[in-house]
């Protein structure tokens, strides 16, 4: 059998991919001037945006959250917005609202006035805050990326990526976010308390009377363009078929579901899941220098993407076993082709 | 061109995979038999074990080393056909070269290329990325020729489980020795204590075998003595069932006699016809010639247990209702005192069976000593307290008694809740305490009010302003806006 492949094939995906990591590696130092530690976050974060997805962030207060995704929205050249959510905020306070303008010629008329979430890098800052009539505006733009208001719809611009941050402490007062809201967002990401050592950088930086510019080393066209990068990047069955049963291992009465899962679990990882797993890793695969995803690739990404997506019952939150140690056990009872 | 535009590194992947997949079947077929053997090192064991038991004890068998061959060659046959069977079936069970592929990508530390590079290879339209997947896979495939496979731990592990099969040759070569052993030590012993115990042994087996007939010849007398007793015991309850039936009969007996004459020791057998002896000699000295007619009343099972009590029991219930008049006995049939026992009383198994006939001509009796001018003063029984107050601090009232009034669960016929002024807490159903108390009416102290007299006037026609408007009139743009926006609304489809 003569096979078809070139040289030429390869030397253009191959710069694909270089281009991919040395902008991957651009923004990433850029978000690094401003932002201390972290390094999994930034990765995933940076990783949700070339794969297409949104981000929900969970941390104390205090984590750098908030700076992180403003570093971002600067560094990258996006059309930044961000949205305090409280209690009393409406979907028209985040889509946008009919208002009333006067004319050139002295006459009047309503106008449709955008709302934050007309903007590449959305920040909903404490996500958890608003009432879930609110949450629900952002369920249409996070999938279908547009947003509807009375007959009108209005495409969102690309590349469209929400950040949305929570406080896992100080719940009362506020509304959890629903499966199907949970469902939209690609990765959830712990952010955890810095080391000792960033510590001190950290009071460096911000404490002294320097102040730290961050410069814009990438666009939202690059973005866009590298999205594609990402998407090219080829699924073998033996991944693919990893995947697939990961995303089953989570659910009760399934296949692949362990006996964990079984009795713990109230609801596993729907298809988005799957869809997930594959988008991450494709952008696992490029960092890693490779051309194809391989079960590392889904293995790695599979704990920031499934752990939303898994709901506990009430047994398993009265035995202290939450959706971490479950997709820990998937992980480790499910295994790939070896 | 590439190194790889050729089908070589396809035919060498399949090659490499193949080769991966045999070995990792061959492999597992070992694993499976050496689990497969380890795990029956208890029947190896087991075997050589219970035939040198049964050696220790039987003393006719001597087979030698015959025996013990055949003893192990069940010990270790068994788990080696056992071993073997396991071993051909995991190897009929094929593995693919895909498999092959992972397990060296997993060696290699490939990271899933050389699977990639496989599938990628033979697909009929490839990517750039695909290309590219397969040319970063070609130095992992020509480090994969070269490479030898990790032994698998379960290999070094089945070294230990020859152990067992060791032990059960030695085992087994015991059993061969066990009755020279034997003999050796019944030698060492073979002295006249050793002689003198043959007699007794078989002494104390005729001993033994006497015991066992006497125990069996003692069963008969067993089951006898047991008859006995079941007899016995029939007998006593034949005996007391008779003794009950007794006063039952004697008790007929007296009946009989109580309804054939009134004599004054007849009359404590009932306590309604004393106390009706007793207001017969109030009001109606007539009445015990009148009671004399009736008929013999029906016999009364005989009280056995707490006599004292039921009789005091009956003193309060002529005691409280009688109150001077002495009328003694209650009509079961009246719903009201029926009700009033069973609320207020403690109602108890023990008491009597209420008598129909004798409460009719109870009734009949009392109508005709009134001369059905007066009610029925049988129910003189103390009035239900119907006070409807309720204590303050949401505190239960004591008096409650469920007719009524502040209780948990109105029993009543809703009068209370239509009395005005009666506080009646709101009872939701499922709530474990009672509601707000709702007081439907106000204590209102009357108040004097004073009016001015008003004194007659002509009306006139109104001759101010109508006032200022509520409501401003809207301007003509802006009506015509809100028109405009409400026209827009009804076009369907219109996208900005």
């Amino acid at each position: 059998m003569s096979t078809q492949g070139s040289v030429a094939d390869a030397g253009a995906a191959r710069e694909q991919a270089q281009r991919f990591r040395a902008t991957y590696a651009k923004i990433r130092d850029e978000v690094g001037r401003a932002m201390v530690g972290q390094d999994e976050i930034v990765e995933g974060v940076l990783s949700a945006l070339f794969a297409g997805g949104h981000v929900l962030l969970e941390g104390v207060p205090g984590l750098g959250k908030t700076l992180l995704v403003r570093t971002l929205g600067n560094a990258v050249d996006l059309a930044f917005s961000r949205v305090q959510f409280t209690p009393d905020m409406m979907p028209a306070d985040i889509q946008g609202t009919m208002i009333l303008v006067e004319t050139e010629g002295g006459g009047h008329k309503l106008e449709f006035q955008e709302g934050p979430l007309v903007a590449n890098l959305v920040l909903a800052d404490e996500i958890n805050r608003a009432t879930p009539k609110t949450q629900s505006a952002l369920l249409e733009a996070m999938q279908e990326k547009q947003i509807s208001v009375g007959r009108r719809t209005l495409p969102l611009p690309e590349p469209f990526c929400v950040m949305a941050t929570q406080n896992p402490v100080e719940q009362e007062g506020t509304y959890p976010l629903p499966e199907a809201q949970l469902d939209r967002f690609l990765f959830k990401l712990v952010v955890g308390y810095p080391q000792e050592r960033e510590y001190h950088e950290i009071l460096n930086r911000t404490t002294s009377d320097s102040d730290t510019q961050v410069r814009k080393v990438s666009s939202a066209a690059e973005v866009l363009a590298l999205r594609h990068v990402v998407r090219s990047v080829p699924v073998p069955e033996n991944a693919q078929n990893y995947a697939v049963r990961l995303v089953m291992g989570t659910q009760p009465k399934s296949e692949y579901s362990t006996k964990l899962v079984n009795e713990m679990v109230a609801l596993g990882s729907s298809p988005r899941g799957a869809q997930a797993l594959l988008l991450g890793g494709k952008v696992k695969a490029l960092l890693a220098g490779r051309f194809a995803v391989s079960s590392e690739d889904i293995a790695a990404v599979a704990p920031a993407v499934l752990r939303h997506r898994v709901m506990v019952n009430f047994r398993a939150h009265s035995e202290g076993i939450g959706a971490e140690q479950v997709v820990n056990d998937v992980l480790s009872n499910v295994q790939a082709a070896r | 061109m590439s190194t790889w535009e050729s089908s070589q590194p396809l035919r060498d992947l399949e090659h490499l995979g193949r080769g991966v997949a045999r070995e990792l079947r061959a492999r597992r077929a070992r694993s499976r038999a050496s689990e497969r053997w380890a795990s029956l090192g208890w029947f190896m064991l087991g075997v050589p074990a219970v035939a040198i038991v049964q050696r220790l004890f039987d003393r006719e068998t001597d087979g030698g080393w015959v025996l013990s061959a055949v003893i192990a060659g069940v010990a270790l046959g068994v788990p080696l056909v056992a071993t073997l069977l396991a071993r051909v079936l995991a190897g009929r069970t094929a593995i693919d070269a895909r498999d092959g592929l992972a397990r060296l990508d997993h060696e290699l530390g490939a990271e899933g290329r050389l699977q990639a590079a496989h599938e990628f290879l033979g697909a009929a339209e490839r990517s750039t990325f695909m290309a590219a997947a397969i040319d970063d896979a070609l130095p992992f495939l020509a480090r994969a020729r070269t490479h030898e496979l990790t032994p698998a731990p379960a290999q070094q592990a089945a070294r230990s489980s020859w152990l067992a099969p060791l032990l059960a040759l030695a085992l087994c070569a015991v059993i061969a020795f066990v009755p020279s052993l034997r003999r050796a030590s019944e030698a060492a012993v073979e002295t006249p204590v050793a002689l003198a115990t043959v007699p007794d042994v078989q002494r104390s087996k005729r001993e033994r075998d006497a015991r066992t007939g006497d125990e069996l010849r003692v069963e008969p007398p067993a089951l006898e003595r047991e008859q006995k007793q079941r007899e016995a015991g029939s007998n006593s309850k034949s005996d007391e069932r008779a003794a009950s039936r007794e006063p039952e009969r004697e008790a007929k007996e007296s009946t009989g006699k109580t309804g054939g004459g009134r004599s004054a020791e007849a009359t404590p057998t009932s306590s309604t016809s004393d106390s009706r002896g007793f207001q017969s000699s109030q009001s109606q000295p007539s009445q015990p010639a009148e009671q004399s007619k009736s008929p013999p009343k029906k016999p009364k099972p005989p009280k056995t247990r707490e006599p004292d009590a039921s009789a005091k029991k009956k003193l309060d219930q002529q005691s409280g209702s009688t109150a001077g008049k002495g009328v003694g006995s209650g009509s079961s049939k009246n719903p009201g005192s029926t009700e009033w026992e069973s609320k207020d009383q403690v109602s108890s198994d023990e008491e009597e069976p209420l008598d129909d006939d004798q409460d009719v001509d109870d009734e009949s009796d009392e109508s005709e000593a009134r001369g059905g001018l007066q009610p029925s003063l049988r129910d003189r029984r103390p009035a239900v307290n119907r006070d409807l107050t309720i204590g303050f601090g949401n505190q239960v009232n004591p008096d409650a008694n469920g007719r009524g009034g502040p209780s948990e669960q109105k029993k009543s016929r809703g009068v209370a809740s239509l009395v005005l002024g009666v506080p009646i807490p709101d009872h939701v159903k499922g709530q474990p305490n009672p509601g707000k108390t709702k007081i439907t009416q106000e204590r209102v102290e009357p108040r004097a009010e004073n009016a001015e007299p008003l004194s007659a006037a002509p009306r006139t026609p109104r001759a101010d302003a109508l006032g200022r408007l509520t409501r401003r009139e809207l301007s003509p743009w802006m009506r015509e806006l809100v028109r405009d926006y409400f026209l827009s609304m009804a076009k369907p489809n219109e996208n900005p």
